[in-house]
């Protein structure tokens, strides 16, 4: 996985794409890929079979539901202004 | 943070009690301002001043969260978060995950490189074409040959290289009233360069990567404390769960100071005329104090861009003589978490 990604890295280095536009478009990829495997965690979290009583209490519940409702706005938002 | 451990623990001095607590959150939070994700506050920092600086605020509470389940799916399960959705769930949902991962984790790796190698390359005046694959295999080999006890000491130390985004932002002078007014003031804005700077400085905080990372750093922590199978390592105590909380916590606030400073140093930084004339690719986004004149189709590749990382040439002598040996020391901790789990995801 590593050696693919230095591969692809002297590549793109090679090709003359911009470094600063490169990292800024994985930080954007990230972004998207956060909210469905925001709700995988949750999902994992909440899961009694996993973690017995030790399920998310309410305070983990609330933050990490809202951190995926808020990272699913912005993906739509994103593509809404930039499709 | 077990039985075995509880000896040298008790310190009587409370900091070096504190200080030996804190092992794969603080990694975690320092990892979070990788090269990309400096950059993007970088850039957010070019184009927006401090207009986003709120997100830092507002990501905190939210990105603690996440990463404090995932650290307490690692300790209770004893596995890490793919391991534990292997053993729960269907098994596409498993590949589904993984596979997107692994597209953007790579990308990640290839685009922190290659700023790594732009650094070096301003640094030492050698091409950055040779640093891509000098840095990858120094990361390569310490992750292979390096046990996990000792590669994570090295990585807890290697965070308080971040120190150097904090200082060259005092050096860069901001203006305070602004920046701490726009810390706590939200703004929105519909524009697309906008939400798509927004959702990339989301991205790079509450990253998904390092929820997979979060999870099977506990479980290393916990083998290198001799659990050796799921079973010995299912479960946890209270004692070790407040632990794993103020260790995640305090990560997670480091990272966030680091990202408010690390977005705060470039603006100035970039905004110099000088920079504009000599890139005119850039002179949109230097030009422009607004958000609105930004190119709308901004960053994708049909719109002009920054043709280098910001921080370089921009700022010689000034915040960006400590910003780039730091920037440059900082990304080793994050390429190498970025690069470790290759060992141990599905553990």
């Amino acid at each position: 996985m590593l050696g693919g990604a230095i591969v692809a890295g002297a590549l793109l280095d090679s090709l003359n794409v911009s470094a600063v536009r490169m990292m800024f478009l994985s930080a954007v990829l990230n972004g998207l890929l956060a909210a469905p495997l925001l709700v995988l965690v949750m999902l994992v979290g909440n899961n009694r079979k996993i973690m017995g009583r030790r399920v998310n209490d309410r305070w983990l519940n609330v933050l990490g539901w809202s951190a995926t409702g808020i990272m699913t706005v912005a993906t739509l938002l994103f593509f809404w202004t930039s499709l | 943070m077990n039985a075995n451990a509880e000896p040298d623990k008790h310190s009587h001095n409370p900091l070096v009690r504190y200080f030996r607590t804190l092992g794969p959150g603080l990694v975690t939070g320092a990892a979070d301002d990788d090269p990309s994700g400096v950059t993007t506050y970088a850039v957010a920092g070019a184009a927006f001043g401090t207009g986003m600086l709120w997100t830092a605020v507002v990501s905190l509470p939210l990105m603690a969260a996440i990463q404090l389940i995932c650290a307490r799916i690692g300790v209770v399960s004893g596995r890490g978060l793919a391991g534990a959705m292997r053993a729960h769930y269907p098994r596409w949902f498993l590949y589904a995950a993984c596979v997107l991962l692994l597209v953007a984790n790579v990308f990640n790796i290839a685009a922190d490189l290659a700023g790594m190698a732009d650094a070096a390359e301003t640094l030492t005046g050698v091409t950055s074409g040779l640093w891509v694959p000098v840095f990858g295999l120094l990361v390569l080999a310490a992750t292979i040959y390096t046990s996990y006890a000792r590669f994570a000491l090295w990585l807890k130390w290697l965070t308080a290289v971040l120190f150097a985004y904090v200082i060259s932002a005092f050096l860069a002078h901001p203006n305070w009233a602004n920046a701490l007014r726009d810390t706590l003031v939200p703004r929105l804005s519909l524009d697309a360069a906008f939400v798509s700077t927004l959702v990339g400085i989301l991205g790079t905080t509450i990253s998904p990567y390092l929820f997979f990372w979060q999870a099977s750093q506990e479980v290393e922590e916990e083998r290198s404390l001799g659990r050796r199978t799921v079973r010995e390592r299912h479960g946890a105590t209270d004692h070790e769960l407040r632990d794993v909380r103020r260790d995640v916590v305090t990560g997670m606030v480091f990272s966030n100071v680091v990202m408010v400073r690390a977005a705060s140093t470039s603006r100035p930084a970039v905004r110099r005329p000088r920079r504009c004339g000599r890139w005119p690719a850039t002179r949109p986004i230097c030009s422009s104090r607004s958000a609105s004149s930004a190119p709308a189709s901004w960053p994708f590749p049909s719109s002009p861009a920054r043709r280098r990382t910001p921080w370089p040439k921009s700022s010689a002598g000034g915040p960006g003589s400590i910003f780039r040996p730091g920037a440059l020391a900082a990304s080793m901790p994050c390429l190498a978490v970025r690069s470790w789990p290759a060992r141990c995801w599905t553990r």
